[in-house]
């Protein structure tokens, strides 16, 4: 292939060199001028696939180079110091050892070692990807719609689900090819079946064979070269290896993004089948289609509300990051689209931003998670509001505004209620109770009151957290005297532990948010 | 507005609610007569009601569905309630015998035409007694290990004696989500059959102090070390480590991952007071399901409930006492008939985020509804 490769840039460069005024789409030429360098690879691309013949393959082309502007991965010390320890894993499980995963990760990644000289350096995948990875790649990608479960994808969804060549910001790598090989068993198994939701419960059955859920947090995104050594990670990794399984199966398979829980802390990645019915949720390695509940992520855990859905893709949205200066990085990734409504009930929610903020152009909404108020979404400010699209109800949401210090907010916060209706906390602070308290978070019994260990019991005070008092707790409880009624409240452990939330006191019981 | 225009617009109103009442009157015919012409096996609502109508019922609810409904008994009353609705996808693929069983151990003896079987659970106190049998475990994460004794009168009549040989067998039930059993392995079965009286599926030979190196024991016995008189009392690792081990490795249920998953090995031993075995299992996710937890677990997502006037929930739809709808297996149905007092109840359904009535992401239930009817039984 690579004499073919050679003899193709010799082509490639006479044509674009004649073909002053070719008709290249807009966003593939803007492509071709970020490459820099690397822009003959790409154009090897392009005119490998134009003498193909096959104008879908050109169009593939054209849709991956596109969307390959701000692609990127790492490379480094850092990265190399994590991949030997991949490579430790990878032979502790090719000895033919059955292996106690958690045990083995954890002991590895002690042998990483991190010093300064360690460090992550980004690189922008179109001026690294070669024209032959490309190839190969769309090649593989065209395979995997032959599959009789994948022909009746339209070119867009094929574009979307299938033909991506990475699904977050890793080293690109030719997994495809790899799990064509792997899972060439698929067809005959079907036996004659086309039902993309079986094909992909097989599959889901392999991955749990030889994936594991294990704590494995590094500090960049793994490849699937770097997955397939591992064989275990957190949901994010499981649904990715899952992402690259199903799509190189010719099932159109999407990775879906909860960055945070409005009533817990942290966030969630699942996957999903796009079919003609809608998105079928499922979470890759683990739990099949059909079965999978966003609700109740944990068995016997709090009900998860979700305040925004994200379903990952590989072409930019628009990204006010492009434009505005203090943007939380939290929005940084803008790979994605607005998928909300396929699985929570939204509403609206016009925020009336005052005239002292004229200079902002963005406003967000936080919900609490981990510890403090967090955004989940942005909106324009338009003649002094800032409408925010497809919000989950049920939920409190605090508005904020963003400068070089930070975020501060600029309302009280609220519940959005089933009818799209904001409902203020109606503190009244001559209205006061006793309040008894047992626990400070809603599940676990390690969030019950520890007897001896500090608390504080704050209050939302319009603009900031204040103390209704601090207690070292005598036994089981505690108890805080004249406490507003209506007030939004958070008691803190001051010793220790993260899991705290916000609630009310709603005929003498906690009311958890 | 004059008074003409006034009387048509009442008019108006009316002709209009009674079409709408009309129409759902009409919504529950169509649903009983689609149900009464259904051959497909899964008819639920009883041929008896076909004329009557309905006390309550909330019908075909779609996703996010939180759904009141006021009725109201005069006298007392028994009602027929029939409910459709969704389990947790933990029990969705499992048989109800798995539902909401720890890990445990089941052993099986045969002694002459006598048939005993014992049941031990991860959910019992590290040291309990059940009609003398007593347990004990200890967890060593990913391990735990178990010690059962149990005395020869609850296995036998007769008093053991070195060289009997007793039909016997032990499984081990793995739960790894806190709902179902999702493995079992057995020591000589092979198949997942759980009734006491069925064959024996392999013996358990009482030998004398020193397991004779010499000694063929065929593949389905297990060899149990006699103990000096007295010595079972202190019965420890160092004496069990010189008893012959087994491994339980026959998969009779579900699928095991690798032996980190599940995996276990026996010793036994023996003397006039009790038989002795200790179990060495290696189990990744130890779950211990408490009786109160059970009902705290919301084990339907989508289902229906009765409240009365206090807002007290006199009924509610149980996976443990439901039957398969049809499609896909968390498609659960209730048929049960409860007594009520004279009073105003709501009967109430909600539904969570997929899996409801237009919008299926797995096979429907072949049910003629989905949802929740209430009938009043004018038989009782």
């Amino acid at each position: 292939m690579n004499g073919d490769i050679l003899k193709l840039k010799f082509v490639a460069l006479l044509f674009f060199l004649l073909a002053g005024c070719n008709p290249l789409p807009s966003n593939v030429r803007t492509a071709l001028q970020v490459a820099g360098e690397n822009r003959q690879e790409l154009e090897v691309v392009i005119t490998h696939f134009e003498s193909s013949g096959d104008p879908n393959k050109l169009q593939a082309a054209y849709y991956l180079i596109a969307g390959l502007p701000g692609q990127y991965h790492y490379k480094g010390g850092l990265v190399e110091a994590h991949r030997e320890v991949f490579g430790k894993m990878d032979s502790v499980i090719q000895s033919g050892q059955e292996i106690y995963y958690p045990e083995v990760w954890d002991s590895l990644k002690r042998t990483i070692r991190i010093s300064s000289d360690r460090g992550l350096e980004r690189k922008e995948d179109i001026q690294t990807v070669t024209a032959e990875f490309l190839i190969q790649h769309i090649e593989n990608s065209f395979k995997a719609w032959e599959y009789p479960w994948a022909k009746k994808l339209s070119f867009e969804e094929f574009c979307q689900y299938i033909l991506p060549y990475k699904v977050k910001n890793e080293v690109p790598t030719l997994w495809n090819g790899y799990f064509q090989e792997k899972y060439q068993w698929l067809k005959d198994s079907l036996g004659g079946s086309a039902d993309p939701v079986k094909a992909c419960k097989l599959i889901n059955y392999d991955l749990r064979k030889w994936f594991y859920f294990t704590r494995l947090n590094c500090p960049f995104d793994l490849s699937a070269e770097d997955l397939l050594k591992t064989r275990s990670g957190r949901c994010p990794e499981q649904v990715q290896i899952t992402t690259y399984a199903m799509r190189a199966m010719g099932l159109p398979v999407t990775i879906e993004d909860v960055p945070l829980w409005a009533n817990r802390g942290f966030g969630h990645s699942w996957n999903a089948l796009i079919t003609d019915q809608g998105a079928i949720p499922f979470l890759g390695t683990e739990i099949d289609p059909g079965l999978y509940k966003l609700d109740f992520v944990m068995p016997g855990s709090l009900k998860s509300k979700k305040p925004k859905v994200w379903r990952k893709t590989y072409l930019s949205s628009d990204y006010p990051g492009n434009y505005v200066k203090e943007f939380p990085s939290i929005f940084n990734n803008h790979r994605f689209d607005d998928v909300t409504n396929e699985y929570t009930p939204i509403m609206d929610i016009e925020i009336p931003i005052g005239n002292e903020y004229n200079e902002y152009q963005l406003a967000y909404l936080c919900v609490f998670n981990n510890l403090g108020w967090k955004p989940v979404h942005w909106a324009e400010i338009k003649r002094g509001k800032a409408l925010f699209n497809d919000m989950g109800t049920g939920i409190v949401y605090l508005p904020v505004l963003y400068d070089e210090d930070g975020q501060f907010p600029i309302g009280s916060p609220f519940i959005l209620g089933k009818n799209g209706k904001m409902i203020p906390f109606n503190e009244s602070p001559d209205s006061r109770e006793q309040v008894i308290l047992f626990r400070k978070y809603p599940v676990g019994r390690d969030n019950e009151i520890v007897p001896g260990q500090p608390y504080e019991l704050l209050k939302w005070g319009g603009l900031r957290w204040e103390s209704l008092g601090r207690q070292i707790s005598p036994g089981d409880s505690l108890v805080f005297e004249k406490v507003p009624k209506g007030a939004l409240l958070w008691l803190r452990n001051l010793e220790e532990g993260f899991q705290e939330r916000i609630f009310t006191i709603e005929n003498a019981e906690p009311v958890w948010w | 507005m004059n008074r003409t225009t006034l009387v048509f617009l009442l008019f108006s109103l009316v002709i209009f609610l009674s079409c709408t009442a009309q129409s759902e009157q009409e919504k529950i015919a169509f649903i009983l007569n689609q149900q009464l012409s259904d051959n497909r096996g899964f008819s639920l609502i009883d041929t008896m009601y076909q004329q009557e109508a309905p006390l309550a019922y909330i019908i075909n609810p779609g996703l996010f569905t939180e759904k009141s409904v006021p009725f109201t008994i005069d006298s007392p009353t028994y009602v027929q309630i029939y409910a459709v609705g969704e389990t947790i996808y933990n029990l969705s693929g499992a048989e109800k015998r798995y539902y909401l069983k720890s890990d445990d151990i089941e052993l099986y003896f045969q002694a002459g035409s006598e048939s005993k079987r014992f049941h031990f659970t991860m959910a019992d106190r590290k040291k309990s007694e059940q009609y003398g049998n007593k347990f004990r475990w200890k967890i060593e994460d990913p391990h735990y290990h178990t010690q059962i004794s149990i005395p020869w009168e609850n296995i036998s009549s007769v008093p053991p004696v070195i060289g009997q040989v007793l039909g016997f067998d032990a499984v081990i039930g793995d739960n790894d989500d806190g709902f179902i059993q999702k493995a079992r392995i057995a020591l000589n079965r092979t198949n997942d059959n759980q009734n006491p009286n069925a064959p024996s599926y392999g013996t358990i030979k009482l030998g004398p102090s020193i397991y004779p190196s010499n000694y063929a024991v065929p593949q389905d016995t297990l060899f149990a070390v006699h103990l000096s008189p007295g010595i079972g009392k202190t019965i420890n690792r160092n004496l069990w480590q010189k008893t012959p081990k087994y491994e339980i490795n026959n998969l009779i249920y579900g699928f095991v991952k690798d032996r980190y998953d599940l995996a276990a090995t026996i010793s036994s031993a023996w003397d006039n007071e009790y038989l002795y075995f200790l179990f060495e299992i290696t189990d990744s996710r130890i779950k211990r399901i408490f009786p109160d937890v059970m009902d705290e677990r919301g084990i339907f997502v989508d289902y229906g409930w009765i409240e009365d006037q206090k807002g007290d929930r006199i009924w509610e739809m149980d996976a443990r006492f439901s039957k398969w709808a049809g499609g896909a297996y968390k498609n659960q149905m209730t048929d049960t008939l409860i007594r009520l007092q004279p009073g105003t109840y709501a009967l109430k359904y909600v539904s969570d985020e997929s899996h409801a009535y237009g919008r299926w992401n797995d096979s429907p239930p072949e049910t003629p509804f989905y949802g929740i009817l209430l009938y009043k039984d004018f038989l009782k």
